[in-house]
């Protein structure tokens, strides 16, 4: 018993020896399912924290459906240092008229551990049913992604924009499409591209420098009022940062110092409804480049200059202070100030009808065409002939028996290579093509030109098509007529070392086109005075491009001019009898031609171009009534660049001046140095003598 | 592969003039006439405004493949052969070499006659190239596919050349049959078998809107079916030859075999 106790214990030992090992396994098999669990979810876990994006739209998250606007993404990465791309993608079209289409905005993202970055895009958001969408790609792989959805962020009116700490314009808020938004954006986050400013009706600045402004920021805006933005400045003690280098670029007048104006003086310029108890302090200006819209006595209250198409509206006192914070009239007071003209149709409204594109006339105009079946017949007959030569013709004697070989084999691999080198490289080589179609329209009075692009990629090879390009920063977008028609491709548009664009379609011989539009430096200054004889025309190019063929379109007569060089002053009086050609109100689109003797075919393009600019100013006319139009060709701003630089263009670039005539012959000596007024453009060079443009010299004398 | 005396008759056939070069200059003639009827009549910006390129070398390719597939087919029947090459029976029954042997050189100098052929079409191929805008990579997989083809039908044609050669109309009407029915019924039922289809689906514009179907398996599979039907018929060539071999030895006793050969 005892031995078998004994052994029933030893047995029992043996039993738990052996169950502490199978606990030990087991416990070691639960360590190992823990430890592979744990390594199976903490990629994942990682990964989820790994890099965030947050994403605003529009100005302080709010946006105009159908408008450009900006889009500030900020990545942080946690994780260990990041290199890839971030990419917006953002759906457009309507998919009641057809297919929808993705534009791929992307751009190359560096981040070192824990670094936080922001980046900009310019986006056009056109339907609220699908949300952004945001990636960042790293090696391959989706690192983070995150949807902004854009049905809570939309705003039917048109944006006012107001950069102040302190002001409050809440009264200005009007709901409907007519209505206004105000908006407070911190400054930095404004648009680093003017197309930005897209769904903005003007812009107020209060007591804010715009030095804080980045060079793209400040250029933005600055184009932006170059092409018909407005841009309101209040004014105030702290005068100085009225006197900053950028403010003062800008404003009509600069600040001198404050002057005193009493309560009467005040309420007879504004209203007896201002309540002015005491005398109110506003700023005291020194020489006018503009006109006064109001002034208190000698003291002017509001003033106001031209940029471009846009204007810049200085009011000489602080809107937010006394008494002007409690006034009702202030609202009337700011409508009448800015003149807000009314809203213009997002990109797909308008009209309907078949907007031609220029791009396949240029193509036909331009384009390297397929060999000729003649020369491919001449080819073939050669060849076979050869052959048959060959196998028919007897080679006598030992000698020439080596020739049979040679025959046989010599006249394919001749004709391989020749076939290949005649046909392919030397007439119509393989690979991709730029076309672009460029019109340039110089706006009045600034530095700057409005630039309108048709652009085009295609290849008579299938593959990818990425053209890389410099010299301009179009926005672009599938063709109007490409939207409406419901087949607009999908894009990928990049920055990085360079911008890029590419369709995703890799179809071969597809003309993949898109439009684009910009703000351009190109400064020329005009004006045309109207004579008894003939137009008198005084132009002054400073754009450093030669402008050829170029023509002047007039009071029913188109004139000639032939070369104007890329800098200096270009004066000639015409005589409608031995410079002019008769021409109709459209008719005079016919009459350009590039050169005597080459044909018709070539100015199609113009044509085609000129005609879609006239049917847009249908009702004012183009050149509108009492203007003159100069059209002439220069270099295309945008080139082809990097892996692209050697790509074929078909391009052309249209400038197109619509100039208001002056009455009466020019005074001796007045033409682009005529009434100077300081340049509103380029920091640093503001000294340079600017012509003003002739309206506002009208209006200015008016005043006078 | 020189030594083989198979191949080395072949390159030498080649490079002689004859009956068969002449026919297939009149096949040359055929894909330049196809190549003039495809070669586009209108010009680019018409090509880009319907948004398809011309089709003249998916055309011509097309016309290379079924006329290499005719020669292989009549070249494997013996309804013509080589200036100075002897048919493949003569091989088998008139000499000592080892029947693998005398099918690997009937193999190879398939082969070296195909490619022959492909290169008195290069020179048409090329131009068809310089607007169709095909990618070299699927010509070349085009190539490799027309290349396994001729071998199979070649194959073929030994087959009935072995089986019913005697029967010369039997025989001129079996090939033909044999090309038609692979070439548009079983075409047309799979088209994963079908060259033409091939061709379309590696070199038309279709490739690059739909890249899935350029996958690299398509191509495979038509290459490994092709390839896995000549494996199938060089063993049944090389049965019949061995079924020949012994039924001749059987009756001359085997002493005299090579004799012809060796005289």
């Amino acid at each position: 018993m005892v031995a078998n106790g004994d052994m029933a214990s030893g047995h029992g030992g043996c039993g738990r020896h052996q169950c502490c090992t199978v606990e030990r396994w087991l416990r070691c098999l639960l360590g190992v399912q823990l430890l592979f669990a744990l390594l199976c979810a903490a990629p994942s876990v990682i990964a989820a924290d790994a890099v965030d994006v947050t994403a605003v739209v529009g100005f302080s998250d709010t946006f105009q459906l159908g408008r450009w606007t900006p889009l500030n993404v900020t990545v942080t990465n946690h994780r260990s240092d990041l290199s890839g791309e971030l990419e917006v993608q953002v759906t457009g079209g309507d998919e009641l008229r057809g297919r929808l289409f993705v534009t791929s905005h992307r751009r190359k993202l560096e981040l070192h551990r824990d670094s936080r970055k922001s980046l900009q895009f310019t986006v056009f958001p056109q339907e609220l049913s699908h949300p952004l969408v945001i990636r960042v790609h790293s090696s391959g792989q989706e690192v983070a992604r995150t949807q902004v959805d854009m049905r809570t962020r939309f705003a039917a009116e048109r944006l006012l924009l107001v950069l102040s700490r302190d002001a409050d314009l809440d009264y200005l808020n009007e709901g409907g499409a007519d209505g206004l938004r105000v908006l407070y954006p911190h400054p930095e986050l404004l648009p680093v591209h003017w197309r930005g400013y897209d769904a903005v009706a003007a812009v107020v600045v209060h007591g804010v420098s715009l030095e804080r402004l980045s060079t793209s920021q400040f250029e933005a805006l600055h184009k932006w009022i170059a092409q018909g933005g407005i841009l309101a400045v209040s004014g105030g003690p702290n005068y100085a940062l009225l006197r900053s280098p950028r403010l003062a670029a800008l404003l009509p007048s600069q600040p001198l110092g404050m002057t005193r104006i009493d309560g009467d003086a005040l309420q007879s310029a504004f209203s007896t409804t201002l309540d002015v108890s005491r005398p109110v302090h506003v700023n005291r200006l020194g020489a006018l480049r503009g006109r006064a819209l109001l002034h208190a006595g000698a003291v002017p209250l509001i003033v106001e200059r031209t940029l471009g198409y846009g204007r810049v509206v200085y009011l000489t006192f602080d809107v937010t202070s006394y008494p002007f914070d409690r006034w009702d009239g202030m609202r009337e007071l700011w409508l009448n100030s800015l003149r807000l003209p009314p809203p213009t149709t997002d990109a797909l409204s308008g009209p309907e009808a078949e907007i031609e594109s220029p791009l396949p006339a240029l193509v036909q105009a331009e384009s390297a065409d397929f060999p000729s079946i003649a020369a491919v017949l001449f080819f073939l007959i050669l060849y076979l002939g050869l052959l048959l030569a060959g196998y028919q013709l007897p080679v006598h004697g030992k000698r020439s028996r080596w020739l049979t070989p040679l025959w046989s084999w010599a006249a394919p691999v001749l004709f391989a290579p020749a076939a290949w080198l005649l046909f392919g490289p030397s007439v119509f080589p393989r690979g991709a093509t730029a076309v672009a179609m460029a019109v340039i329209e110089p706006l009045p009075g600034s530095i700057y030109a409005r630039l309108a692009l048709d652009l085009g990629v295609y290849a008579n090879r299938s593959g990818a098509l990425r053209l890389e390009y410099r010299g301009a920063e179009p926005v672009l977008s599938p063709p109007r007529q490409a939207q409406i028609d419901g087949d607009a491709g999908d894009w990928v548009f990049g920055e990085g070392a360079r911008r890029f664009l590419e369709p995703m379609d890799q179809r071969r011989y597809v003309l993949h086109a898109l439009q684009g539009e910009d703000v351009i430096v190109f400064q020329v200054e005009a004006s045309v005075h109207r004579g008894t004889t003939g137009p008198r025309l005084v132009l002054d190019n400073a754009s450093g491009r030669i402008l050829e063929d170029v023509w002047l379109v007039f009071d029913g007569y188109a004139y000639e001019l032939g070369s104007i060089p890329g800098a200096g002053r270009f004066e000639r009086t015409l005589s409608r009898r031995a410079h002019g050609v008769e021409v109709g109100e459209a008719s005079w689109r016919r009459v350009l031609k590039l050169t005597p003797g080459i044909p018709d075919l070539m100015s199609a393009p113009t044509r085609i171009v000129l005609e879609r600019r006239a049917r847009a100013a249908s009702e004012s006319g183009y050149p509108g009534p009492g203007h003159a139009l100069l059209i002439g060709y220069t270099a295309n701003p945008l080139r082809p660049a990097g892996a692209s630089a050697a790509w074929p263009r078909r391009e052309r670039a249209l400038v197109a001046f619509e100039v208001a005539a002056l009455q009466g012959e020019a005074a001796a000596g007045e033409s682009a140095t005529g009434v100077l007024a300081r340049g509103d453009g380029i920091l640093g060079r503001t000294d340079t003598p600017r012509v003003r443009d002739s309206a506002a010299r009208a209006a200015a004398e008016q005043d006078e | 592969m020189r030594s083989n005396p198979l191949v080395k008759e072949a390159l030498v056939g080649l490079t002689a003039g004859g009956k068969a070069q002449l026919d297939y200059l009149g096949l040359l003639l055929l894909q330049a006439v196809v190549l003039l009827v495809w070669w586009p009549k209108s010009g680019v910006t018409q090509a880009l405004a319907s948004q398809h390129g011309p089709n003249t070398l998916v055309a011509v390719v097309m016309a290379v493949g079924v006329s290499t597939a005719y020669v292989a087919l009549r070249a494997g029947a013996e309804e013509f052969v080589l200036p100075g090459q002897h048919g493949l029976r003569d091989w088998a029954l008139a000499t000592p070499l080892a029947l693998g042997r005398v099918v690997r050189g009937y193999l190879l100098g398939q082969f070296v006659h195909s490619l022959h052929l492909l290169a008195l079409s290069a020179p048409l191929v090329l131009v068809a190239f310089t607007v169709s805008g095909g990618e070299w990579v699927a010509l070349g997989w085009c190539v490799a596919a027309l290349l396994v083809q001729a071998l199979f039908y070649r194959l073929c044609g030994a087959l009935t050349h072995l089986s019913i050669g005697q029967h010369h109309g039997e025989t001129l009407f079996t090939v033909r049959t044999i090309l038609l029915v692979i070439y548009v019924p079983v075409g047309v039922l799979a088209p994963v078998t079908s060259h033409p289809a091939f061709t379309y689906r590696a070199l038309s514009e279709h490739l690059a809107a739909q890249p899935a179907l350029l996958g690299v398996p398509d191509r495979v599979v038509f290459l490994t079916i092709y390839a896995a039907l000549s494996v199938l018929a060089a063993l049944a060539v090389y049965c019949l030859l061995v079924r020949e071999r012994r039924v001749t030895t059987d009756r001359h006793d085997g002493a005299r075999v090579g004799e012809g050969v060796t005289s």
